[in-house]
Order: C-alpha cells, then structure tokens, then sequence
C-alpha cells in the first residue's frame, strides 16, 4: 500500500469500516457446504481451462436466421475506446466464399465502389476459416484511444489520442496530431494538427466529407473545457465549430445531415450549416456503455448501457428527428452493457450486449435474444462486409488464467454462431478498428502497459476475414518495442541530507518507530497527488535505521496549511514512499513503519 | 504461507472439503467487503460472495498461481456482484436521522482533527456510483489488487482501470471535501 496517499488510506479504512459494519459474522463451514452443495445440485457448471476452446463459441441455439448481411455501424459505443466510427453500409456478399467486397452507397457518407482504388480481384489466396493478419506501415505517431474514422475517399483517419500514460506527477500526454492512412500503401501520411486534444465524443464523417471530432482544452482536467472541430480532407486543416453542450458516448450522423450526441448528460444536436449546438429533447434515461443506431426509417435506436448512478439497464428508446422527441420502446431482454450494435439489411438491428446477442425489429418494437454472448466477454465488435462480427479482447471475468490478449472471435449472425479467429500479431488495447473498403479491417495503434506506465504503439494491422483476399501490401518489420520512461528519481538526495530550513519554521518533534528491515528516509515535501514534489522542510535526524526507534524534529514553512504539508516515508532509495499528512500535527501519537514497509499513523485509543 | 496457501489450493482443487473451508475462513471476509461495496446491501453481498465461492469450487483448478488466490477470488467475488446487480433495480440507499445531522458540508472539516470520512457521506457518494465503478473502488481500495489485477477482473486494459480510478479519486476527493 506504499503508493496510497493519505486521503486513500482514508478511503480504503472507511470502505472497510462500513462494509463490516453492515455485514454480519460468517461461519466458514456452512459457507463452504453450501457451494460445495451447490455444484451437487448441478448448478450452472464453468468448463475447465482444458476444454475451453472447444467450447468456447460453440453455443448458439435456436434462433432467428438473419437475412444477410448489410452491416450498418452507428453510434459506436465500442468499449473502452470512445471511438465513433462513421456510418456505413456494405451489401451482402452471396456464397461463402465472396473475396473482394463491392460497395454500394445509400449516403453520402457510403462510398460507392468507384471511389475505391483497390483492384477488383487478388491473385493471393483468400484467408482460412479464421482470417489472417498481416503487418501494415506503422504510424507516425504512436496513439491510443484516439479518433478514427473512414473517409469518404477510403482513407483513414486518426486523431489525437495519448501518447503515454504514467502514474506520477506528468500524468498522461495527449496529442493533437493526425494522419492518414492509405489503404492501396499500406502507409501513413501526417495531415493538420487538431487545434486541442481530446475527444469528447466520438468522430463522425459528415455528408460532405468533412470530419466532427470533440476536444476538450484540458484533458486531465476535472472541470475540461469542451469543443468541437471539423477537419477538411480537402484542405488537411481544422476548424473548431460551436461549443457542445456536454460531453458524449455516441455521435450518430442522421439523415438530414445533422449529428445527434447522446451520453450521460442527455441528447444534443450538431447542425453542420450553422455550426450550433442545441438540445435534443429530452432523453428518458440519459445514460453511457449504450448504442444509438441510425434506422431506415431516420429514428434513432438508444439501447442498453447503465444509467447514471444506477445499474446496467434494459430501456430502450427512440429518437424521431422529425418531431425532436424521444419515446420508450420495448425493454431490451437483457440489463447488460452494449458493446455494439449493427443495422442489418433486414431492417433489424444486431445489439452485441455483454450477456447476450438480441435483434430489435423496428417495425414491431420488439426484441429476440438469438444468442448468448461468447463465453469470453469482450472489449471490442468490428462489423465485417459480410454481417460477420470480428470480436477481440476476449476476456473471462472468473478465471485466472485468459487467453491471449491477442484472441479474437467471430460471430455470424446467419447461424448464430460464435468461431474461434486468428489471433491478432499483438493485442490492441487502445487500437482503432476500421472496416475499409476492401472488406479487411484496420486496426491502429493502442498500448503496451507496466504496472505505473502505458506507452503507446504505431504498429499497425490489417484482418483479412475469412474468404476474402489479402491486400497486397509489402513486407513491413515489426514495430519498434515500447519505450517506457524512465522512473522520475525522487529529487531529495538519499542518503541523508536534513532539507531546507525554512525561515520562522513551525517545529514538530515526533517519535518514527522504524519496525521494518530497511532504513527509512524522512523528507518534508510539497507534493501533487501523483507523488512528491519538492522539498519545502527539513527532518532531523532523516533517516531512521532498521529496527530502530527515533525523535525526529521536523521543521514546517511557517506559511504552510496543514493540509499541503507532507512528511513522505521513503523505505527504498529511489521510491516514492508513503505520506503522512502534517495534519496530525497536534494528536498524540507516533509515525510507525511496520514490519512489512507499510507507513500509518498510530494514534493512543481514543484519538 | 506462500508454501501453504499452495498447498491449500492444491487440495481444494482435488477435493478437500477441508481445505477449501479454511480459504472460505482466510478470504470470505474480503470478499464480503468488496460485494458489500459494490451492491450496497448486506443481503446481496452475502449471496455474491456466496454465488463466488461456488464458482471457486468449481474452478479452483485452472489456478495457475495459487498464491495469487486471494486476488483470484476477489475478483470473482465483485463479478459476482456486478452480476447481482445487473439483474436489479436501483436501491434508494436509506438514510437516518443521525445521518443527516452527521452531514458534513463537503470540503469543510467539522473538527479539523478529524480526518475519517463520515460514513454518510461515504454511503452517499459510492451509492451515485456505477456497480463498474463500485467495482474499482472496492478492488482498489478494499482488496487492495493492483491495476494489472483488477484489469483482468473487469475486463479493461490496465491503463484503463488505472486512468478511470484517477478520475474516481479526483471525483471522490471533491465529494468527501478533500480538495
């Protein structure tokens, strides 16, 4: 617990408090009969790590056929990215084995197969069963979280993102380049800078071509500023556009033209010949975690998620574009998270939730479970031409042992069925996923973690679905690894040295009783949340040795709150060391370093 | 103890009521801890830890670390919850009296000597919390997991549980007058 500070100590003695306060006393043996009685009974039984994958995604069940297989993303709610990609529809594709997929355009935002560049057949053999993956020429600039989306030309766009994230004082560094990637190279190309990081909700291609993307001016900052920007792929630059009334989880382009932005806060609309931000009625249940889904007939599908301050819910609503209202509709089978959600050639939309697939026909108002969800939950569903779903960072919530962050399935809505795909060549935390013309998908960048640093990559992969050819792309190598930084040293020289005196210091003199096998460094220090940050006081003497029981006087700016003065215990040169808080200035007592190396405050009973 | 928690692991594993009773008396406690956080009501924490260990027996051999079955079995224990609460509607969190006249206005000590966050307003701000949220909280917190651990558990990378209990602590500093 050494990286706690006061306030998480705090926390962490106060979350436990009232939890045993309000749980009653157990007896083991009737806790452990009872799950052993449990499995007897024949209770839901898990599979063993050893026969997982065979039976993994085997378990659909009778359900409804889906016609196939026009794949309609909106709302992109794809978790734990914030990442809209744009509106898109993609025709079925007859017989199982359809190579290069033609295009057809019902918008503005869907190219039609002329704007591609890609050639109309492959001499490379289509992929296996599981689809392959092949290297494409990394970025620029390594990202992750960032905005992506598929221009109307077939390139790709990404925007801003984090470059690297670290659990101390310079917290995370988020960026405001952009570039593009070409699908014929296989490369990338930097474009204008956005004119501030962030997203505030996800981007969206608008009819004309031009690109909306949130921002915020701070994007650590609790109270962050937030704003829009347009960028032009004609002219390569940004421009920022109105002031959004709130930050959003999906941006959905509809059919007039405009961009409908729901999330925690309610609905809000972008009027792109204005450039103004307004209300969009008034949601029935705000909420985040959820899908919108533009529908043929220009409403709006608001479906699953949790509600603020409330738990996964199973509402469902329509927003009608016409009228600006938004009405109730069935209940979804399911309180669960939806991960994604698909408009299918059939009118129907494909709702992918963390407990189950369900279909939402808009012309009943109703909703069928056709399938369970994979057995592995999942962070993130790619929409395939062919109505296929490539699912990746498959994950089970009650084993220890995962499978490889870099599995992927896949699940075919015209059998219900889930598969076992190929494994990525790296796991994607924080990549992109873009369906491009071709039919493979792009997946950009993302992060390689430790346990106090995220870097990000700008390695890059492209999957190609099973039957469909390849893009010829040349050889690239590997990305580079990751660089992680190196640990900030902590600024006060260890072994000792007192601290600065500070002038008409206030003197506190405390026992350190030191049980642990290690010397202990003392420093008074300013600090920001994330760890120490300069010293502003003096310790006498300032290291107390193994085992050993000192008085030490410690000496604070007279100026100083009680509040923002800090004595760190440092156990291990080089560390950050825990905090004791010049609060308890006053309270009887001694600062104790415990045989383990954790560091409290022991106070006398009843202080 | 890493020596006999391994070999407790190992006899649940093939079968030893016994063995599997004394990790039930080793951990039951923080799992209850941690259900209680995220479900807010004694009864259902109980049926989640409860629901956990039924899922440990059954599982307890794809245990690849056994001495990692303490973060194991939280773990479980806050899916379990999460669960719990998937399937119900809110809970209006009661109340008293002797709460309300123990309020403190946020940001502002009523003794200044006293720095424990009142109960009341630590019931208040974790209940306006998503069961996801609760989660981090009381992996965090309570079960003490690190970001790795609790990554694993929910279902998000590590720089995501990490970046979203930054901002948790930020909004819970705030809220229980830490600023």
């Amino acid at each position: 617990m050494t990286d706690f500070d006061q306030f998480e100590q705090r926390l962490a003695a106060a979350l436990r408090s009232d939890a045993d306060a309000s749980v009653g006393p157990f007896e083991a043996g009737s806790v452990a009969d009872a799950a052993i009685a449990d499995t007897r009974a024949g209770a839901r039984r898990l599979p063993r790590a050893t026969t997982r994958s065979t039976r993994r995604y085997g378990r659909g069940r009778g359900m409804t056929l889906l016609a196939a297989a026009a794949v309609l993303l909106v709302g992109g709610a794809v978790a734990g990215s914030g990442i809209l990609q744009q509106p898109m529809v993609v025709p079925p594709t007859p017989g199982p084995s359809f190579g290069l997929v033609a295009t057809a355009s019902t918008d503005a935002t869907s190219p039609s197969p002329s704007d591609s560049a890609r050639p109309s057949a492959s001499p490379i053999p289509a992929a296996g069963p599981g689809g392959a993956w092949i290297a494409a020429g990394p970025m620029d600039t390594p990202r992750y979280d960032h905005a992506v989306v598929r221009l109307l030309d077939g390139r790709v766009l990404v925007a801003g993102g984090t470059l690297r994230w670290e659990d101390r004082r310079d917290g995370q560094t988020d960026l405001t380049s952009a570039e593009l990637y070409d699908p014929d190279s296989g490369t990338w190309s930097v474009t204008g800078s956005m004119l501030k990081p962030g997203s505030g909700f996800p981007a969206t291609v608008l009819r004309d071509g031009r690109v909306l993307v949130g921002d915020v001016d701070d994007p650590n900052a609790d109270n962050a500023i937030l704003g829009a920007e347009l960028y032009d792929p004609a002219s390569g630059s940004w421009t920022a556009t109105g002031t959004p009334l709130w930050e959003g989880v999906t941006a959905t382009l509809l059919g007039d033209g405009r961009v409908l932005v729901t999330g925690n806060d309610g609905a809000e609309l972008y009027d792109p010949d204005s450039g103004i931000w307004t209300a969009a009625g008034t949601m029935i249940h705000p909420r985040h975690s959820h899908t919108a889904t533009l529908l043929p007939d220009g409403r709006v599908l608001v479906a699953g998620g949790h509600a603020p301050a409330d738990f996964d819910t199973d509402s469902a609503e329509l927003y009608d574009p016409e009228t600006g209202s938004w009405t109730a509709t069935a209940n979804m089978r399911s309180d669960q998270e939806t991960n994604a959600a698909f408009l299918q050639l059939d009118g129907t939309v494909l709702v992918l939730g963390s407990e189950t697939v369900e279909v939402y026909d808009p012309a009943t108002g109703t909703w069928t479970t056709v399938a369970d969800a994979t057995e592995f939950h999942y962070q993130r569903a790619t929409p395939l031409s062919d109505g296929t779903v490539l699912v990746t960072g498959l994950f089970d919530p009650n084993a220890e042992s995962q499978p490889p962050c870099s599995a992927a399935a896949l699940y075919d809505p015209r059998t219900a069925a889930w598969m076992t795909a190929s494994s990525m060549l790296r796991c994607a935390n924080g990549s992109s996923f873009t369906l491009l013309l071709d039919g493979t998908v792009l997946v950009a960048g993302g992060n390689d973690c430790q346990e106090d640093a995220c870097v990000a990559t700008g390695s890059v992969q492209v999957y190609t679905p099973p039957g469909v050819s390849p893009p010829p792309l040349p050889a690239f190598p590997p990305a580079p690894p990751p660089v992680f930084p190196t640990p900030t040293p902590v600024p006060t020289p260890y072994p000792p040295a007192d601290g600065p005196v500070p002038p008409n210091a206030r003197t506190w003199k405390v026992t350190v009783d030191n049980r642990s096998s290690e010397p202990v460094a003392l420093f008074v220090a300013e600090e920001d949340g994330f760890g120490m940050t300069r010293p502003v006081g003096s310790a006498t003497p300032n290291v107390v040795p193994a085992g050993a029981t000192e008085r030490v006087t410690f000496l604070f700016p007279a100026d100083s709150d009680p509040d923002d003065g800090w004595i760190f215990v440092n156990p291990r040169p080089g560390e950050e060391g825990a905090l004791v808080g010049a609060a308890d200035i006053g309270i009887p007592g001694k600062i104790v370093i415990t045989a383990e190396g954790q560091v409290g405050w022991l106070s006398p009973p009843g202080y | 103890m890493a020596v006999r928690v391994a070999e407790l692991v190992h006899a649940a594993a093939t079968g030893d009521e016994a063995a599997f009773t004394e990790l039930v008396s080793r951990h039951h406690q923080d799992m209850l801890r941690v259900a209680y956080v995220i479900c807010r009501d004694p009864a259902l924490a109980e049926d989640a830890a409860q629901a956990a260990w039924a899922i440990a027996w059954r599982r307890i051999g794809d245990v690849k670390e056994p001495t990692h079955i303490r973060s194991w079995l939280v773990a479980v224990a806050a899916n379990e919850a999460r669960r719990t609460m998937r399937s119900r509607r809110p809970i209006i969190h009661e109340v008293s009296v002797g709460d309300i006249e123990l309020e403190r206005v946020p940001g502002v000590r009523s003794d200044p000597q006293d720095t424990s966050i009142a109960s009341s307003d630590l019931r208040r701000v974790i209940s306006s919390l998503d069961p996801t949220d609760r989660a981090l909280i009381a992996l965090r917190y309570v079960a003490e997991l690190s970001s790795d651990e609790i990554g694993r558990a929910l279902g998000m990378s590590s720089s995501g549980a990490r970046g979203r209990l930054s901002r948790l602590l930020l909004r819970l500093r705030g809220e229980l007058g830490d600023d």
